[in-house]
């Protein structure tokens, strides 16, 4: 039996070692199966640097080609670091694992970026990556308080293990749309296009257009009702179906009665 | 046969989804939620099969079919069932694969679950900076608590 400090959600298996995670570190074992037990000795660091206050799990996921995805959300509501890439902040990173520990940020390739914090990461039978985002709480836009049903929460593509998008959804410039009613200047947006809002506290850019927000981001495939937290996806065997968790928050909804939908289309 | 993972602040759960609605014939687990039950839709049942977690957060089978289970703040646990058929599982061991050194707080209640069916369309094209991805029908709520 291995001690180890703070493991707190991230678990997969990798060619005979067990690895998991605490909010820093990406650590591995070999496994025996047969006896349930890891050798001790055997303790790498895979992956390192990835501590920030807000957002402590690093979700893992082992892929069909072996490589090892890790997910990095927030550091708070609407982190300004996520802005500047090399940060590593609210990334979803692709690693080849090694003897040499890799740093979160500059090492590997990236699946996703400007993901606020995308808990559930899923490889589909025909290759496809996908996650599922927890988005932003307390959202104004020009000047108009938007958060009960506003962003959506999303699903995302991330394009085939072989040839991963590495591209940015958004976060914290674009959000999702998911509530229409009452929503300032719509135009002719629809729900789950990207939309843009006024620039947070401390972040430094000038924020883009909806135009830009939707030719310069990647928009969700689906958006799903504000708040209601999803947290894993799973596929079945042949792929036909997605099975998505949602947590829900009782802060924003009636607790019992978030209405599980979500619309979008192929993109 | 599915598997979600469900938690409250001071006790954790294991349950078992499963597709198809069948009478409770399962003599070797009389495991109950002590809090109000989840609902199932139609054509899908589930059974609580473990309890006394701390946070359970992920879950793993591993090469000898045994689940491992990833507790925030305590480690990482492996169980193996007694296997009834259906959702009709008991824990048969019990064992600490990687114990934390101290506790930490993550607290997961597991809300509702809800799933999309999904269509190969492999006639989209990859474009400059769109990928081809499948198209997704309508989704349907299968438990919710």
């Amino acid at each position: 039996m291995a001690l180890i400090a703070q493991l707190n959600h991230g678990l997969q298996i990798l060619n005979g070692s067990l690895l998991a995670s605490t909010d820093n570190d990406v650590l591995s074992w070999r496994y025996d199966a047969g006896a349930g037990s890891v050798d001790t000795a055997s303790q790498q660091v895979l992956v390192t640097n990835m501590t920030n206050s807000g957002h402590k799990t690093r979700t893992l996921l082992v892929t069909s080609n072996s490589q090892l995805l890790v997910s990095r959300g927030s550091a708070g509501n609407a982190d300004p670091a996520a802005v500047e890439k090399s940060t590593g902040h609210c990334h979803i990173r692709s690693f080849t694992p090694s003897s040499t520990t890799a740093d979160f940020a500059s090492g590997g390739e990236t699946v996703g970026w400007g993901l606020r914090n995308s808990v559930g990461i899923a490889e589909h039978p025909d290759g496809g990556i996908w996650s599922v985002e927890n988005s932003v709480d307390n959202l104004s836009r020009q000047g108009t308080d938007i958060h009960k049903d506003n962003p959506g929460e999303e699903l995302n593509y991330h394009g085939n293990v072989t040839n991963l998008r590495g591209a940015n959804h958004g976060y914290p410039l674009c959000y999702a749309l998911w509530g229409t009613d009452g929503f300032p200047n719509l135009g002719t947006l629809s729900v789950g296009d990207q939309f843009a809002v006024e620039a947070a506290e401390g972040v430094n850019v000038s924020p883009p257009t909806d135009a830009q927000c939707n030719t310069d981001y990647a928009a969700p495939a689906l958006a799903f009702q504000a708040h209601t937290a999803p947290l894993d996806i799973v596929f079945d065997k042949n792929g036909s179906n997605a099975y998505i968790t949602f947590h829900g928050s009782c802060e924003w909804c009636a607790c019992g009665r978030a209405n599980i939908q979500g619309t979008g289309r192929a993109r | 046969m599915g598997l979600s993972s469900i938690s409250t602040a001071a006790l954790a759960f294991l349950l078992v989804l499963a597709g198809s609605a069948t009478a409770d014939t399962c003599t070797q687990n009389r495991l109950h939620t002590t809090y109000p039950a989840p609902v199932a839709a139609d054509g899908w049942s589930y059974r609580l099969i473990a309890h006394g977690l701390q946070r359970p957060r992920s879950i793993l089978f591993d090469d000898s079919g045994a689940l491992l289970v990833l507790e925030s703040g305590k480690g990482v646990t492996r169980l193996t069932f007694d296997d009834s058929g259906g959702s009709c599982l008991g824990v048969k061991e019990h064992k600490t694969v990687v114990a934390n050194a101290a506790v930490s707080g993550v607290t997961l209640r597991w809300f509702g679950l809800a799933r999309l069916r999904t269509r190969l369309c492999p006639q989209l094209k990859l474009g400059a900076d769109r990928a081809a991805q499948p198209r997704i029908a309508d989704p349907q709520r299968l438990a919710a608590g």
